[in-house]
């Protein structure tokens, strides 16, 4: 067990160094950030300065080294664009994201597990053929699109919640939370919907045809046969033998939800990392675009390790032995 | 020799009759055929050719459907701001978006395919190797890594193919190694082994046909996967250049339009991308539901 | 049984909420923005953004109205001693928000300071490049001493926000964002700023000048352009800034709503590579190299901008957010040339003209844009292209996203290329010096040349005006290097202003603006 974990935080650590190389050399690539960065009516002399200032003039590998240098330290540079740490702007804007994407797992699983077990229960009943066209909509209607659409019909014709951003906010335990408010709530709806719309359908059509492949099965078979009603044998056979791929790729699903809130983030205005990431590459803020991209993948490699361990205790049929393969 | 042929194990005509008893899954073949006409045809179909600007007259920007023009023919989608037909504009854009996803994914299946089935073929080290790599690329979502990979190459549609292409090649070749280690041990193979045939000629003359069924559905759904990512991608401004116009773009376009009432301009290349996405799904979805043997009733 | 217990708190806690949520009194006033400032370091990034936030708190050591124009600020009368002195004389009983009063070492402070603000991007360090030194005469009395004569100096005294000398004098940019610092003599003391969120201001009762109407303020970042709309139209917010143009007709008709308007100093032209014999965009119509760049050809430039229908593409593109021109600086600013009109639309006169300059049949082109910089960038040029496409030019339309725009612009990778130039200190000076004139790192000229137009007259004409202080005599100059450098010789083609737009609640009145401030005490209410 420690030795499997070792290697999977050797492994990571690579990863993230590799990644970080990739990332840093080609920013380098795409353009000058000082060409984007200094007023248009700049000298030749003032860009030289700022160029000289960001440490830019230096060749690209001491720049290289100087950055891991000092995110070894936890430090990752500092925004040019705002002169502030740029893991200090990831994380003040983690909230808004975090907030997100909890609720679009919430109305996921509110939504997609008991339209799942129904679809999946009476495959042949017409309601499960609706429910199963609609979650092939669900997932087919490109999450930008709905987004737009949800906009357009709630806020524009019907004018019932706002177009965007995040509204009024309290804090919670010191974070920055906007449920607790009607305002905010009413900003949250709609773009927690639009995030959900395509996780709903996955988790639908996951828990369907777990349900289904459990129906078949004798001990399911047995308890009908016995007379179990249909909702307990629902709830408590089929369903704990289900939960366990569920969870696990609820689990991952976090973590994509969390990246894909890029494309909600930007349609709904919402102040959160995703927001921050597409303004960052528009300005070239290499130090906020290179911190934004450690934190996820870091987040990701922290997610998958943490759910591969639940597995092996959840499912003793699973071993590490197998999954160091 | 009967196990040769895996095909007549569920010939071509089954599958047909199987796939026809959900006419919903007929329907949505059909317009998938249609689609791919229209995209083809587009410059024949078109009233107008969209992206000859001498053609196009800021006079006729930003109509309504049905409006008529200066030189009397009718907009039946309306014009975008520079006076441009919808409709013409939804058809090229269709061939844009079909193209590129049929591209890359057809580039990924290729990819994807032959390394998977390389892989099972093989063994070894770099059987490991290869599927570790997959399993670490597959753990990111899609999304962040094409926004990586554009970031790096820049704009350009040979640009978004490759990253679309690498972004999928993955799961081809995850889902063909396992379909092939299924396989592995076969008569067939150890016949083929015997006769002692390269080991190219096994894998792709013996091996590919007999896993095609199932590749072919997971084609259709990356297809679908493509044509949709490429959009988002052109919608947050990092996709496709304004020179080739996609449905995704078309839509960004669009959308500063449409809250002050000018729907048309992003609504119906949307109604546009979401048929074709839910046509080839739809498709996908019933082929897989007949060629998924664990579900057989 | 517990968990019913949680939730009836839960709800308890709700509610208290929600009721605080309906106390915003109506002494608030909400904004809407397009952008976000930097920091609240009026010191650190001289961006429109930033600034926008400084001109609430700070004030700067001139003022400038809502046409530019200089006016009495923290200074109330400046003159010129000799070409190389100016004397300041400040206003008494100002205070800052801690306070403490304001007086001639505030001035020296705040000079100090600026050299010293680390790391930024568009420093304040060029407003003060000619004062080699400040001396105190009396403590409302200063003088700089320059190092070379320099007619501008009022200008970029009006770039100078004024902090106080109580803070430390080693304060960071850091310190002015947490608001330790942030310590000004504006109307509006600084309450709170949550990046990304909300800036909050409440009015500061210890004002030297008029009091503003509201008691608090509250800025929203709203960057997205329905949803800044959406946000007035429900009531959320009570003005915004940077109305999208496609909106303005349908804002217009709202009963409830108020559109407030002005041309501003954002010139939008097309550049073009008026120096190399091959450049790399243009083509003859086969794809074929052409041997010369008909660029070069004044009667190409002449034919281009004829070509341009200027009012159609203001009023269809820009939705009449545009103001057509044929020159760098609006009416009212230091350069600009009564009798110049914008060229007018001739179609026929610029084929004549193709023809004459040898190309009856046209050329091929590409236009190189932004498509995330400036209003409707990339509409505006594929409108441009239509209008070649119209003159027989086969045109091909290339928007890229400002960071890659920029960069290769500026390697000279372009041939035909728009985008636009603020003339932020409201005179043509600036930038006919680092638009027009002859490329020269040393002497700091043509930053911005990226066409490579050159012209030795204009080049002297321009220099002379840089040290020349009779405010007549700089004016003809500038005038004069900008008729042959824009009017005869098309350097550039010049297509229109940018118009300023705000919305506001009927019941509100906002003094538009000329540089695209949202100055929160300029809002007053009509009722």
């Amino acid at each position: 067990m420690t030795v499997f974990i070792v290697r999977r935080l050797i492994q990571s650590i690579l990863l993230i160094l590799i990644m970080s190389v990739i990332v840093f050399f080609s920013i380098y690539a795409i353009g000058n950030p000082v060409d984007v960065l200094v007023p248009p009516d700049a000298t030749q002399a003032e860009k030289d300065l700022v160029v000289k200032q960001f440490g830019l003039d230096r060749p690209i590998w001491e720049q290289y080294g100087r950055f891991l240098l000092n995110a070894l330290k936890g430090d990752m540079g500092k925004s040019f664009r705002y002169n502030e740490p740029a893991l200090k702007l990831i994380i003040e804007r983690a909230p808004a994201t975090l907030e997100l994407a909890f609720s679009a797992l919430l109305i996921t699983i509110v939504v997609g597990i008991p339209l799942g077990i129904l679809a999946g229960y009476r495959p042949n009943a017409l309601s499960s053929k609706f429910i199963m066209a609609g979650s092939i909509f669900g997932f087919s209607v490109p999450t930008f699109w709905l987004g737009l659409m949800l906009i357009m019909v709630f806020a524009v014709i019907l004018g019932w919640l706002p177009a965007g951003g995040r509204g009024q906010t309290v804090d919670l335990f010191g974070i920055p939370v906007s449920f607790l408010t009607l305002n905010g709530l009413k900003h949250l709806i709609l773009p927690a919907l639009n995030l959900a719309a395509f996780k709903s359908s996955l988790i639908l059509r996951l828990t369907r045809a777990g349900v289904r492949e459990a129906v078949l099965t004798d001990y399911v078979k047995y308890a009908r046969a016995k007379g179990i009603s249909g909702s307990r044998i629902v709830l408590v056979h089929v369903l704990k033998n289900i939960m366990i791929p569920i969870v696990t790729v609820l689990g991952l699903e976090f973590g994509r939800t969390i990246a894909f809130a890029v494309v909600t983030e930007s349609i709904f205005a919402w102040p959160g990392m995703g927001k921050l990431i597409i303004d960052s590459i528009a300005m070239l803020d290499r130090p906020v675009i290179v911190a934004y991209l450690m934190v996820i993948v870091s987040m990701f490699i922290v997610i998958n390790l943490v759910v591969d361990i639940l597995y092996s205790f959840l499912d003793p049929r699973v071993r590490l032995q197998e999954l160091r393969q | 020799m009967k196990k040769t042929l895996k095909f007549k194990d569920t010939p071509f005509g089954l599958i047909i009759s199987e796939y026809s008893e959900s006419t919903l899954a007929v329907f949505a073949f059909f317009v998938v055929i249609m689609i791919i006409a229209i995209a083809l045809f587009a410059p024949a179909l078109s009233p107008q050719d969209p992206y000859d600007l001498s053609k196009l007259d800021l006079l006729d920007g930003n109509l309504p459907p049905m409006s008529e023009s200066f030189s009397g023919s009718i907009y039946y989608l309306g014009t975008d701001d520079m006076g441009r037909d919808m409709l013409s504009a939804i058809l090229y854009g269709l061939r844009t978006s079909l193209g590129v996803g049929v591209t890359s994914g057809l580039l990924a299946f290729a990819a994807g395919t032959s390394a998977g089935l390389l892989a099972a073929y093989k063994g070894g080290k770099f059987e490991t190797l290869l599927m570790r790599l997959v399993d670490l690329q597959l753990s990111f979502p899609a999304m962040l890594i094409a926004l990586v990979l554009l970031v790096v190459l820049g704009q350009g549609v040979e640009k978004i193919i490759m990253a679309l292409v690498i972004v999928q090649w993955a799961y081809f070749a995850r889902a063909s190694r396992g379909a092939a280690l299924a396989e592995r041990n076969k008569e067939y193979l150890e016949a083929a082994r015997g006769l002692r045939l390269g080991p190219m000629r096994i894998i792709f003359r013996h091996l590919l046909p007999n896993i095609m069924p199932s590749m072919i559905v997971i084609a259709a759904i990356q297809i679908a996967r493509a044509i949709t990512l490429e959009a988002t991608l052109s919608f947050l401004g990092i996709g496709l250049p304004i020179t080739e116009p996609s449905l995704g773009l078309l839509i960004s376009n669009g959308y500063r339009y449409m809250l002050s009432g000018m729907y048309w301009t992003s609504f119906y290349p949307g109604i546009a991308l979401v048929i074709t996405i839910v046509s080839i799904n739809l498709v996908g979805d019933r082929l897989r539901d007949i060629l998924n043997p664990r579900l057989k009733r | 049984m517990a968990a019913a217990r949680l939730r009836k708190g839960s709800l308890f806690i709700l509610f208290i909420l929600l009721a605080a949520s309906f106390t915003l009194n109506a002494q608030t006033l909400r904004v809407g923005l397009a952008t976000e400032h930097e920091a609240l370091d009026p010191q650190f990034s001289t961006t429109g953004a930033t600034q926008q936030a400084s001109q609430q708190i700070f004030e700067t050591i001139v003022k400038r109205d809502s046409n530019l124009q200089t006016k009495p600020g923290l200074a109330l009368s400046w003159k010129m001693i000799d070409d190389l002195t100016w004397e300041i004389k400040l206003r008494k009983g100002v205070k800052f928000h801690d306070n403490s009063d304001f007086n001639a070492d505030d001035i020296v402070f705040t000079l100090e300071r600026i050299p010293k603000v680390s790391d930024s991007a568009s420093s304040y360090k060029r407003n003060i490049a000619s004062i080699r030194e400040t001396v105190v005469v009396d403590p409302y009395t200063v003088r700089f001493i320059l190092s070379k004569p320099s007619p501008q100096l009022p200008i970029d005294l009006s770039f100078i926000y004024v902090i106080s000398n109580s803070i430390p004098a080693d304060a960071t940019t850091d310190d002015f964002n947490k608001g330790k610092t942030a310590i000004g003599t504006g109307p509006y003391k600084l309450v709170e700023w949550v990046r990304g969120d909300r800036f909050v201001v409440e009015r500061f009762d210890s004002y030297w000048g008029v009091k503003p109407t509201f008691e608090k303020v509250i800025f929203k970042p709203i960057l997205n352009d329905p949803s800044r709309v959406a946000a007035l139209l429900a009531g959320d917010v009570d003005i915004i800034a940077q109305v999208p143009p496609v909106d303005i007709a349908r804002l217009r008709k709202e009963s409830k709503i108020s559109v407030w308007e002005k041309a501003s100093t954002r010139m939008m032209y097309v550049h073009m590579d008026t120096e190399r014999d091959v450049t790399p965009f243009v083509f003859a119509k086969d794809g074929s190299t052409l041997t010369k760049n008909p660029l070069k050809d004044l009667r190409v430039r002449k034919a281009i901008s004829l070509a341009i229908n200027r009012d159609l593409l203001t009023e269809k593109v820009l939705f009449g957010a545009g103001e057509p021109t044929g020159q760098f600086v609006s009416e009212g600013m230091t350069g600009y040339i009564p009798d110049v009109k914008p060229d007018p639309y001739d179609l026929a006169k610029a084929k004549k003209l193709l023809a004459e300059a040898g190309y009856p049949d046209g050329f091929s082109m590409t236009i190189h844009s932004t498509n995330d910089r400036y209003l409707n960038d990339d509409q505006v040029a594929q409108a441009v292209a239509q209008f070649l496409a119209r003159a027989g030019i086969d045109m091909k339309v290339q928007a890229l996203p400002g960071n890659v725009f920029f960069t290769q612009a500026t390697k000279r990778e372009y041939s035909f290329f728009q985008l636009g130039f603020g003339n932020t200190t409201g005179d043509a000076a600036r930038g006919l010096t680092a638009v027009l004139a002859t490329v020269d790192k040393e002497a700091g000229m043509g930053a911005n040349n990226r066409g490579g137009y050159t012209n030795p007259e204009v080049d002297r004409l321009i220099k002379e005006a840089s040290v020349t202080s009779d405010e007549g005599k700089r004016e003809e100059l500038l005038q004069k290097a900008a008729q042959i450098a824009i009017v005869e010789d098309k350097g550039i083609i010049p297509l229109y202003f940018q118009r300023n737009l705000w919305a506001t609640q009927k019941n509100l009145k906002y003094l538009p603006r000329t540089d695209e401030y949202t100055i929160a005490a300029d809002v007053v209410q009509v009722r």
